[in-house]
């Protein structure tokens, strides 16, 4: 019989490196997998790499990592980077967890999982967006995190903090912008001014978030009131086109980067059964996770961006508070001091996600993105066309599932990532019905790529 | 319209459940008498639907060997497939990608040999010699399809087998209904069916007849329309590869087959899990294993995905075709091949419910009601 | 290959030899597979099996799977998700695809 773990973390980014650290030092026998090779996650991808001069272009809130990546890196766990998750299935002992690790398939048993493998960024369907010189915001942020990569030029388009936040690094590091082109819709303004207050609790980061988007719209050419944005060119992107107040303009690029929002990876909750929501807020689904991650399915757990989208700390501090949670589980009394801790988590947790209700109202993405131009492709592994689904959506089909069946939207190898949420929009919109009522597309192994001669080997660990 | 305005003006048929079985017998109805106000009223997205989560064979070999009228059935179903697929390729404008190139069904034993043997030659008597089959020996089998694990002993092979796209046969049976004038209503399930003097209110919508298609759930609906319709689940996972080279499985099989796209579909398993179909590794790993025995060069392509659907089992695995006995005008028809008899479906059994069929063929239907689960 | 879209800030880091489509190539080391590519000029890295049009990696982070290569014969590896080994082995479906 293979080894049973106390606790399985998926993800090592600030919330699964939290949480592994409280559990481990109360003594669990804890995992820690990652698809990675180094530990961090999205924000302090590669903090244990980088060189001066791309910690100074990536600026300060990046460096503020290293203290809990020591930690995590010293604490008593098992750490294995480049595992990718490919299924997880409920286990009479738990959970079965199978990942793919160097080549093999191995399969671990827990009793308690926390999946903490954080969030994805919006798709951004927009005409051309498949084409070779899209990438998107992050992909951007990424390449200078871990390769020190930099464009000559580019045109940034869409909508967040991210976008504006790559558009500071990319400025310190001298890259042209050619052009800012912000989607966000001005009535946005107006709607966020009641958030203001929940914005106010948090008065650090709302100035940060304030001056950064002064300082763009001064030293950037920062286009606001975009829509309409279509990405020009045949083989390779040539140029970009967008409106701005009913006139088309062009613009002569050969890249071009997007970014609309963030939404929690959810395939594995779902995968094991966990409820979701549709959150009006963020405009995705997700799991329904009270404060210290539990969910609707018994010894399951979720934190950090892959349950709500609250950034760095909170996921810090929603880990934490997870790991702490699920040490004493079954612990009768707690100590004064684990108590108060707890509490104290607990209030940051709630104040931080209330506060990030400013930046949701704020950047909740345009309209116009989610009716994209029949030409435009929506599943991206099966070239399926907007006009595509929409034809089908609107002779009546039950909802995505079956737009699936019909159309192949939603079969390719990301496995629905890219297309799920738009298929969404485009069936609510045929059929007039609020995409909340819209069930999402069903989750199934594999997670990511495997070949049937390791699934026909399995290592049990 | 939508079904809403039409409480007061009664359709002649309500159909219950737009699966494959629905859907091609609303096709038959309409076909045959185009004036006919036809509803069909299916359910909401994520119900368990056999007809999107199948294998896509249109299969002969084995059907019915205790069963004669099954067997000739199936047979029958299989040979009017050809017409109709170009019937309603050419009607939707959607390519459905049958074939019928014929079936292998591979042994890897001597013994499994044997049991294809006797089950072969059953099936033939059964169906007066019109079955045709041939048994191969390791040899025999690998000139059909090169490539064969050292394991693999034999094959049964009939040309009689074929395959198709069943989600696009479901999307096109569709379509076509649509425009053939065929009202359909999606998101709308049955709770309750109230039995009037004339006719049937199902879901607010009025029908002089009513014919019971909801797969699992017909169990449940038969009850109220005073019909025993025994049917329960049986799980089957199915692996699908990522595109392969075309012609790399020339037959089709339910151990493989290759879709028209390219990939490759690996299956099934026979779970008893009730309504639980969730994705197993055991289940997945056993079905790798077993492709790859029969077909070790299929080790190195990648899954791209996998599911599990819920079979609608009768007791003995043929379909039962019930006309209810108490109420005039109700129907169930439930359905293990519910892609193997598409066209019989909408060929003969829309006929039988039109009740224009010869004596002939409505003893050969009527042999498959549940009288025969009677104790 | 043409004008390069990227340069890279990494001026005096140590390099790892690898191979692209049989071609050897020096880059920093530490890249994932993706960098890499895309440091040596190649924008579009892949055939869309469906369309056959050319494909580049979109998000960099493992979810879009527009990067999937073949690493030391290891078939559908995401790109953006392994960092270059001394003498890795790398193929893909075409290069250079630039504008
Ligand atoms: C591209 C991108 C860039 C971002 N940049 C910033 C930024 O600059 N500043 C900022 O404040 N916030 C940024 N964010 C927001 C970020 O999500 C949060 O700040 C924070 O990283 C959330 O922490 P987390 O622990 O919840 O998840 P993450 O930090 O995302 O960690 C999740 C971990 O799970 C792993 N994982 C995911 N899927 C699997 C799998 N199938 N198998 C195994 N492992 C898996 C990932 O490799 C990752 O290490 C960014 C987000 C994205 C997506
Ligand atoms: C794994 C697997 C492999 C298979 N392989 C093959 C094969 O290779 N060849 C073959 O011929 N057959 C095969 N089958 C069988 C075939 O798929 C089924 O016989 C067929 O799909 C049954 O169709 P159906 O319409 O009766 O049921 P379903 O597809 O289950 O459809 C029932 C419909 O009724 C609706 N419904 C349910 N309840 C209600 C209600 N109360 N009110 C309104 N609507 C309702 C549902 O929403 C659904 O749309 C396979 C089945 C499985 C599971
Ligand atoms: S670039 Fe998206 S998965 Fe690698």
């Amino acid at each position: 019989m293979s080894k049973v773990y106390d606790y399985l973390v998926i993800g090592a980014g600030p919330a699964g490196m939290a949480a592994a650290i409280e559990a481990s030092n109360a003594g669990l026998c804890v995992l820690v997998l990652d698809q990675a090779e180094n530990a961090g996650g999205q924000i302090y991808r590669n903090l244990g790499q980088v060189g001066i001069q791309q910690a100074r272009v990536l600026g300060p809130d990046y460096l503020v990592g290293k203290p809990l990546l020591a930690e995590f890196m010293a604490a008593n766990c098992d750490y294995q980077p480049m595992a990718q998750l490919w299924h997880i299935e409920a286990h009479e002992k738990g959970f079965l967890v199978v990942a793919l690790v160097h080549g093999e398939s191995i399969t671990y048993v827990t009793s308690h999982l926390l999946l903490a493998n954080g969030a994805m960024e919006r798709p951004m369907a927009i005409p051309g967006w498949h084409k070779p010189g899209v990438m998107t915001a992050g992909a951007g942020q990424i390449l200078l995190k871990t390769a020190a990569l930099l464009p000559k030029q580019v045109v940034l388009a869409g909508s967040g903090p991210l976008l504006l936040l790559l558009a500071q690094q990319y400025r310190a590091a001298g890259v042209i912008i050619t052009a800012l082109l912000d989607t966000t819709p001005k009535s946005n303004y107006w709607y966020a001014t009641p958030w203001l207050m929940a914005g106010l609790t948090t008065p650090k980061q709302l100035l940060k978030g304030l001056w950064l988007t002064l300082v763009q719209r001064i030293k950037t050419p920062y286009i606001t009131g975009v829509s309409g944005i279509e990405v020009l060119g045949e083989e390779c992107v040539t140029g970009v086109s967008y409106t701005v107040a009913g006139k088309v303009y062009d613009i002569d690029c050969n890249l071009i980067m997007l970014h609309q929002g963030l939404i929690p990876e959810t395939q594995m909750g779902q995968l094991l059964g966990c409820t979701q929501v549709w959150s009006e807020n963020q405009q995705c689904w997700q799991a329904r996770v009270a404060v210290a991650g539990q969910t609707s399915v018994p010894g399951l757990q979720i934190a950090g961006d892959a349950g709500t989208i609250g950034g760095a700390y909170v996921a810090q501090f929603n880990g934490r508070l997870a790991g702490i949670v699920r040490a004493n589980s079954g612990v009768a009394t707690l100590s004064l001091q684990k108590r108060l801790l707890t509490l104290w988590l607990c209030l940051r947790v709630k104040q931080l996600h209330w506060a990030r209700g400013l930046v949701d109202r704020l950047y909740r993405p345009a309209d116009w993105l989610s009716e994209p131009s029949s030409d435009t492709i929506i599943c991206r592994c099966e070239q399926v066309t907007a006009g595509a689904v929409t034809a089908i959506a609107s002779r009546g089909c039950a909802g995505v599932n079956q737009l699936k069946a019909y159309t192949r939207a939603g079969m390719g190898a990301c496995q629905g990532r890219q297309c799920g949420l738009n298929l969404a929009y485009l069936v609510a919109h045929a059929q007039q019905r609020p995409v909340s009522k819209v069930e999402p597309l069903t989750v199934r192994p594999p997670l990511s790529p495997i070949n049937l001669g390791q699934l026909s080997r399995q290592t049990e660990l | 319209m939508s079904p809403a305005n039409n409480k007061l003006s009664p359709y002649d048929w309500i159909i219950v459940g737009g699966g494959l079985v629905g859907a091609s017998i609303a096709y038959g109805l309409i076909q045959k008498q185009p004036q006919l106000r036809i509803l069909v009223l299916d359910g909401g997205d994520t119900d368990h639907r056999a007809s999107v989560g199948n294998f896509g064979l249109i299969w002969v070999q084995g059907k019915g060997n205790d069963f004669p009228a099954y067997a000739n059935w199936s047979l029958q179903g299989a040979d009017l497939w050809p017409e109709f697929a170009r019937q309603l390729s050419h009607k939707s404008q959607i390519d459905i990608a049958y074939q019928r190139q014929g079936g292998l069904e591979f042994a890897l034993s001597q013994h499994q040999l044997s049991v294809l043997r006797e089950e072969m030659a059953t099936m033939s008597r059964h169906t007066q010699g019109r079955f045709q089959y041939t048994l191969l020996d390791r040899n025999a089998a690998l000139a059909l399809q090169p490539g064969l694990g050292e394991a693999v002993v034999g094959a049964a092979y009939s040309p009689q087998d074929g395959q198709v796209n069943p989600l696009y046969l479901l999307s096109a049976l569709h379509k076509a209904n649509r425009l053939l004038g065929v009202e359909y209503q999606s998101r709308c399930p049955v709770e309750h069916i109230e039995v009037l003097e004339h006719g049937f209110n199902a879901a607010g919508s009025l029908a002089k007849h009513i014919v019971l298609c909801a797969g699992l759930d017909n169990q449940r609906l038969g009850k109220q329309l005073a019909m025993h319709l025994p049917v329960t689940p049986v799980k089957g996972q199915i692996l699908i590869t990522e595109r392969a080279e075309a012609g790399k499985l020339p037959y089709a099989s339910p151990q493989m087959r290759q879709t028209a796209e390219g990939t490759i579909q690996i299956g099934g398993s026979h779970e008893h899990k009730g309504l639980d179909n969730r994705s197993s590794l055991d289940i997945m790993q056993t079905i790798a294993n077993d492709a790859v025995t029969i077909m070790p060069e299929l080790a190195k392509l990648h899954l791209v995905r996998s599911w599990s659907a819920l079979r609608v089992m009768s007791p003995d695995g043929a379909p039962i075709y019930q006309r209810s006995t108490k109420y005039q005008g109700a129907f169930g028809v439930c359905c293990h091949s519910g892609v193997s008899l598409a066209a019989a479906h909408a060929g003969l059994l829309s006929s039988w419910l039109l009740n224009t069929l010869d004596r002939d063929q409505k003893i050969l239907i009527e042999a498959m009601n549940n009288d025969r689960f009677a104790v | 290959m043409t004008d390069l879209l990227f340069s890279c800030l990494l001026k005096d880091s140590p390099m790892c030899p690898i191979t692209v489509n049989g071609v050897e190539h020096q880059v920093p080391a530490r890249l994932s597979v993706a960098a890499a590519l895309l440091y040596l000029g190649n924008l579009a890295i892949r055939k869309h099996p469906v369309s056959s049009e050319a494909r580049a990696p979109f998000c960099y982070m493992g979810v879009c799977f527009e990067c999937l290569v073949i690493i030391d014969g290891q078939h559908k590896q995401r790109a953006c998700l392994r960092e270059v080994m001394p003498h890795m082995c790398i193929e893909t479906a075409m290069v250079g695809v630039n504008p």
